[in-house]
C-alpha cells in the first residue's frame, strides 16, 4: 500500500521461494474439493501457471505500446489468480499495477511491472515445492 | 388486462419446486469458477456457469437460476452490462443478483447498484463465507416474492371484490391509496387524488356533504362509521354507488391521527338487490304491488290509522268471467286483459281520492293502493275513508268501469267484478281479519248477486246503502227546494227589544219526515252539497229579511251560519256579495257565524278572510265559544264583532259555579275587547237573570223562542207587537 512511485522492489529472499506463496490459502483451496471430482488444487495451480504467462505477454505488451487498459485488465486478472493460490506479494505488485494504470500514471507502471514476470517465476517454483511437499 | 394480471402473480409467485436451487456464476477466471463451484455444491446448490455477459443471458434464459453471482470486470460484455440486460428480462426483474467487485473499486459498488445489483462481494473471494452469503440473500429473495405474491393477491382481492383501500392523514391532509380504489372511483392513469378534499371533489354532491359530516363526526367521537354514496360512472352518464367503511386510528392517547378506510363499488349489489325487491313485491304482468307488498301497505296503514283513529277499507274483487277470457282466447289474452283491468282500477282509485278529498287533504301520508294476489283476485286497499260509504263509492264506480267492454286484439271482451268490502276497525284490526272479511264479504256478494259488492258488515252495508240514498234525497231536495229555513229570535237584554235572528235550516223528507241537521249537514259537509246549501240558505236568509224590512219591520240583524267547508271555500266572499246585492239588504245588517275551531285551524287565512268580510260591511260573530281552543291571543287578532257563549255554559249556569266564572269572565273579556256577547240556550228565567246580572249583551233561546218558519214568526211578531217579550224576560 505504501508503494513509492520509482523506487520498485528489490528482490529478497531468493534462496527461500516457498516464502511466495502463503501454504494457507492452498489448504483453503484443496479443502473446497469434492470427492470423486478431478483434484481441484492441482488444477486451480496450474490453471495459475498457464494462464498468468498470457496475461504477463498482454501486460508487456501493453506496456510497450502504452495502452494503460489493457495493462490495467491484465494486472486485474492477475490480482485475483495470484490471490488464490497465495502468492500474495505477486497479487499485491498487481493491485498496485492496476492502480497506477487506472490513474494512468506510465512510469509507475512501467516500474512495477519491470520484475513482475520474475516474481511469477518465483511463485510457479514455490507453488511446486508446496505441491511436491503435499503430494 | 386479466392476462397479465394472471402473469404477474405467476412471476413472483416463489419457485418451491427445486430442492437444489441454481446459482449462475459468471466470471472470466476460471480458477474462480472451480473454487466457488466445489463451495457451493458442497452447501447443497446446482452451479452453472459463464464466462462473460453475453453468455450469461444466454444461461440465464436458459436455466432461470435462482440467483446469480457476478463478476464485474469481464471481456466481451461487463457484469455491469449483463445485469442491466438481466433485469430487463420479465422473469430477471426480481432475481437476486451478487456483484464481484474489486475491493478498493468503490466506483465499481456504486455503478452495480444503479444497473440493479442486489448486494456486493469483494475480490478475492472468500469461499468459506461465499455459500453463507448466497444463502441470505435468497432467504430474503423468498421473503421478497412472497410479499410480491401477497401484494398480488390483495390487489387481485380488491379487485375481484371492487374494494380497494386508503389512508388519510390527518394531520396533512394526505390521502393515500391502493390500486383498486382508484378504479372504482374511475381514476386514470395519471390522475392524481393526494387529498380527502379531492376525494369528496369525486362524489356526487347531494351524497358529499354527508360523507364530509359524518368522517369530521367519526374522528370526534373515534369511532368507526360506514356510508353509501354515488360517484360519476367514467364510461356513461350512469352512477356508480360506492359503499364506504373506515375507522379513525387514534393512538394511546386518544388524538386521531389518521383515518383507515375501504370503498366497494356496490353498484350490481344495489342494482339486483333493487331487481329482487321488485321481483318480491311487484306482480310481473301488471306491475301492480303483489301480495307482499300489499300487506306490508295494510300494515303501515293500520298503523297510521290507529295513531290517527281512522278509518281505512279493504276492497276485494275478482273478475266474474276471467276463466272464459283465458280458456277461449289464451293466456296472452288473458295477461292483455289483467293489465287493462289494472290500469283502470288504478285511474278509479287516483280519480275518487280527489273526489273524497273534500276537506283539502288533512293526511297526506293516507295511501290508497290497487294490488293483484294472483289470477285475477285484485286487492283496492282505500287507505282513507271518512265513512263506510265512500268506500261504496268507489266500489260502485270500480264494478261500473270494470263492466266497460275491452278490446283485447281483434276481440271485444266483457267481464264485471263482485266486490267484498272491510272497513277498519269495525270489521278487522289485523291485516289478516281484514283481507279474510273482505274476502268472505265477496263470496256473500256472489251469492246475493246484487249491486256488485257488498259489506262484510250487514249493518254498515244498510248504513252504507241508507246514506246513499239519503244523499240522493238530499241532492234532489237542494234542487227541489225541499230545504226550508226558520228564524231564531235574538233580544236585546237591556232594551227587551228584539235585537235580530239566526237563520237555520230545516230538511222536511217526503217519506222520513222531519230529518234532524246534526244528521243532514255532516253528510252536505262530505259530499260537498253544503256549497250549494249554505248559498241557498244565505240568499234566502237575506231576501226574507229585506222583505219584513219592506214591509215596516224595525230593521235588525239576521245571523247565517258559515261551514268549515265554505269558509275555505274561495267564493264565500262572492256568495255573500251576490246575497246582499240580490235581497238589497243593508249589508250592516247581515251577520255570518263562524266557530273558533274553523278559524284556527290557519289563523292568518283566517284573519285574511275576516277582512274581506269586514269589508263588505257585514258583522261576524264567533258561534259555539268556549268549545274549542278558545285562543284568547288570537281573539284579539280577529276582526270579529260578537261572541255566542255556547249553549253547554249556559245551561248549568245555576247548578256548577264553574260554568258561572267561565260566563263571566267570557263576558268581561269581550266587552275589554268591544265585542258583543249573546248568550245561546237561554231557556230558564234564572239563566237570564245571571247573564243579565254580568250585563251580557244579547239572549237567544227557547225562553225567548224556538225557532220558528216565517209564517209563524210573523204572528209571533203580531201578538208581542209591544212588549210581551219584555213580559216574559221580566224586564
Amino acid at each position: 500500500m505504501d508503494w513509492v512511485p520509482g523506487t520498485g522492489h528489490a528482490p529478497r529472499e531468493r534462496a527461500d521461494m516457498s516464502n511466495a506463496i502463503d501454504p494457507h490459502a492452498l489448504k483453503a483451496i484443496a479443502s473446497l474439493q469434492r470427492p470423486g471430482k478431478p483434484d481441484l488444487l492441482l488444477r486451480v495451480v496450474e490453471l495459475f501457471k498457464t494462464e498468468s504467462p498470457k496475461a504477463i505477454a498482454t501486460m508487456n505488451e501493453g506496456l510497450a505500446e502504452g495502452d494503460l487498459q489493457v495493462v490495467r485488465n491484465a494486472a486485474h486478472t492477475m490480482k485475483s489468480s495470484s490471490a488464490y493460490v497465495g502468492a500474495q506479494m505477486l497479487s499485491e505488485r498487481c493491485r498496485d499495477l492496476e492502480r497506477a494504470a487506472r490513474e494512468e500514471n506510465f512510469p509507475a507502471c512501467v516500474a512495477l511491472g519491470d520484475g513482475l514476470e520474475d516474481l511469477f517465476n518465483e511463485c510457479c517454483v514455490a507453488l511446486d515445492q508446496h505441491m511436491s511437499k503435499a503430494a | 388486462m386479466l392476462e397479465a394480471v394472471t402473469q404477474a402473480v405467476q412471476m413472483v409467485m416463489p419457485n418451491t419446486q427445486r430442492d437444489r436451487p441454481i446459482v449462475l456464476h459468471v466470471d472470466d477466471d476460471i480458477a474462480s469458477l472451480m473454487m466457488a463451484e466445489g463451495a457451493l455444491e458442497d452447501a447443497g446448490f446446482e452451479v452453472v456457469q459463464a464466462a462473460d455477459g453475453i453468455q450469461a443471458i444466454a444461461s440465464f434464459k436458459e436455466h432461470e437460476p435462482d440467483l446469480i453471482i457476478m463478476d464485474a470486470v469481464m471481456p466481451v460484455m461487463d457484469g455491469f452490462e449483463a445485469i442491466s440486460g438481466i433485469r430487463q428480462l420479465m422473469s430477471g426483474a426480481h432475481v437476486p443478483i451478487l456483484m464481484i467487485t474489486g475491493l478498493d473499486d468503490l466506483d465499481s459498488i456504486t455503478r452495480a447498484y444503479d444497473e440493479g445489483a442486489t448486494d456486493f462481494l469483494t475480490k478475492p473471494i472468500n469461499f468459506f463465507i461465499l455459500p453463507h452469503r448466497v444463502q441470505y440473500m435468497l432467504r430474503s429473495k423468498l421473503t421478497a416474492d412472497a410479499l410480491r405474491s401477497s401484494q398480488a393477491k390483495l390487489d387481485n382481492a380488491q379487485r375481484i371484490a371492487r374494494l380497494g383501500n386508503w389512508e388519510w392523514c390527518l394531520a396533512s391532509n394526505h390521502l393515500s391509496w391502493s390500486r383498486e380504489f382508484g378504479r372504482v372511483l374511475g381514476l386514470q392513469q395519471d390522475d392524481t387524488m393526494d387529498t380527502w378534499v379531492e376525494f369528496l371533489d369525486r362524489i356526487e354532491e347531494s351524497d358529499r356533504h354527508n360523507v364530509r359530516l359524518i368522517a369530521e363526526q367519526s374522528v370526534e367521537e373515534r369511532q368507526p362509521f360506514n356510508i353509501e354514496f354515488s360517484t360519476p360512472s367514467l364510461n356513461d352518464d350512469s352512477v356508480r354507488r360506492i359503499r364506504l367503511e373506515a375507522e379513525p386510528h387514534c393512538p394511546d392517547d386518544g388524538h386521531c391521527t389518521h383515518m383507515l378506510g375501504t370503498i366497494q363499488d356496490i353498484t350490481e349489489r344495489t342494482n339486483a338487490q333493487r331487481q329482487i325487491h321488485n321481483l318480491a313485491y311487484y306482480d310481473l304482468v301488471t306491475g301492480l304491488p303483489n301480495r307482499a307488498q300489499l300487506n306490508e301497505q295494510l300494515r303501515y296503514t293500520l298503523k297510521l290509522a290507529r295513531r290517527n283513529d281512522a278509518k281505512f277499507a279493504v276492497l276485494f274483487l275478482d273478475l266474474d268471467h276471467f276463466k272464459q277470457v283465458n280458456d277461449t282466447l289464451g293466456h296472452d289474452a288473458g295477461d292483455d286483459l289483467l293489465k287493462q283491468v289494472s290500469a283502470r282500477l288504478t285511474g278509479v282509485v287516483r280519480d275518487s281520492d280527489m273526489v273524497s278529498g273534500n276537506n283539502d287533504t288533512e293526511e297526506p301520508d293516507s295511501q290508497h293502493t290497487v294490488a293483484r294476489l294472483g289470477g285475477d283476485e285484485f286487492v283496492v286497499l282505500l287507505g282513507q275513508v271518512n265513512r263506510a260509504e265512500d268506500a261504496a263509492r268507489v266500489a260502485e264506480r270500480i264494478a261500473q268501469t270494470i263492466s266497460v267492454p275491452y278490446q283485447i286484439g281483434s276481440n271485444t271482451v266483457s267481464v264485471t267484478t263482485t266486490i267484498g268490502i272491510s272497513v277498519f276497525p269495525s270489521d278487522g284490526v289485523t291485516p289478516e281479519a281484514l283481507m279474510k272479511n273482505a274476502d268472505v264479504a265477496m263470496y256473500h256478494a256472489k251469492e246475493s248477486g246484487r249491486n256488485g259488492y257488498q259489506f262484510y258488515s250487514r249493518e254498515i252495508h244498510e248504513q252504507a246503502l241508507e246514506r246513499f240514498s239519503l244523499e240522493g234525497d238530499l241532492r234532489s231536495a237542494i234542487e227541489n227546494e225541499e230545504l226550508t229555513v226558520v228564524y231564531q229570535p235574538k233580544l236585546d237584554m237591556t232594551t227587551g227589544a228584539l235585537s235580530g235572528m239566526e237563520a237555520l235550516v230545516r230538511w222536511y223528507h217526503p217519506s222520513k219526515g222531519n230529518v234532524s241537521p246534526t244528521e243532514f249537514i255532516p253528510l252536505a259537509e262530505e259530499t260537498g252539497l253544503i256549497l250549494p246549501l249554505g248559498r241557498w240558505v244565505l240568499s234566502h236568509a237575506c231576501e226574507q229579511m229585506q222583505r219584513w224590512i219592506d214591509a215596516g219591520m224595525a230593521p235588525m240583524s239576521i245571523a247565517v251560519n258559515c261551514s268549515s267547508v265554505q269558509f275555505t271555500h274561495s267564493d264565500m266572499i262572492e256568495d255573500i256579495n251576490q246575497a246582499i246585492g240580490h235581497s238589497g239588504l243593508d249589508p250592516r245588517l247581515l251577520e255570518i257565524e263562524l266557530t273558533e275551531s274553523l278559524l284556527l285551524q290557519d289563523i292568518e287565512k283566517g284573519i285574511k278572510i275576516l277582512r274581506s268580510m269586514k269589508a263588505l260591511g257585514i258583522q261576524v260573530a264567533i258561534d259555539d265559544f268556549g268549545t274549542g281552543f278558545s285562543s284568547l291571543s288570537y281573539l284579539k287578532r280577529l276582526p270579529v264583532d260578537k261572541l255566542k257563549i255556547d249553549r253547554s255554559f249556559v245551561k248549568d249556569l245555576c247548578i256548577d259555579p264553574g260554568d258561572v266564572a267561565i260566563v263571566s269572565a267570557i263576558i268581561t273579556l269581550s266587552h275589554n275587547l268591544h265585542l258583543t256577547v249573546v248568550a245561546e240556550g237561554v231557556e230558564t228565567q234564572q239563566q237570564f237573570d245571571i247573564l243579565r246580572g254580568f250585563d251580557c249583551n244579547e239572549a237567544q233561546g227557547y225562553l225567548i223562542s224556538h225557532p220558528m218558519a216565517v209564517d209563524e214568526l210573523e204572528q209571533w211578531m203580531a201578538n208581542n207587537a209591544t212588549t210581551p217579550v219584555k213580559k216574559a224576560v221580566g224586564l
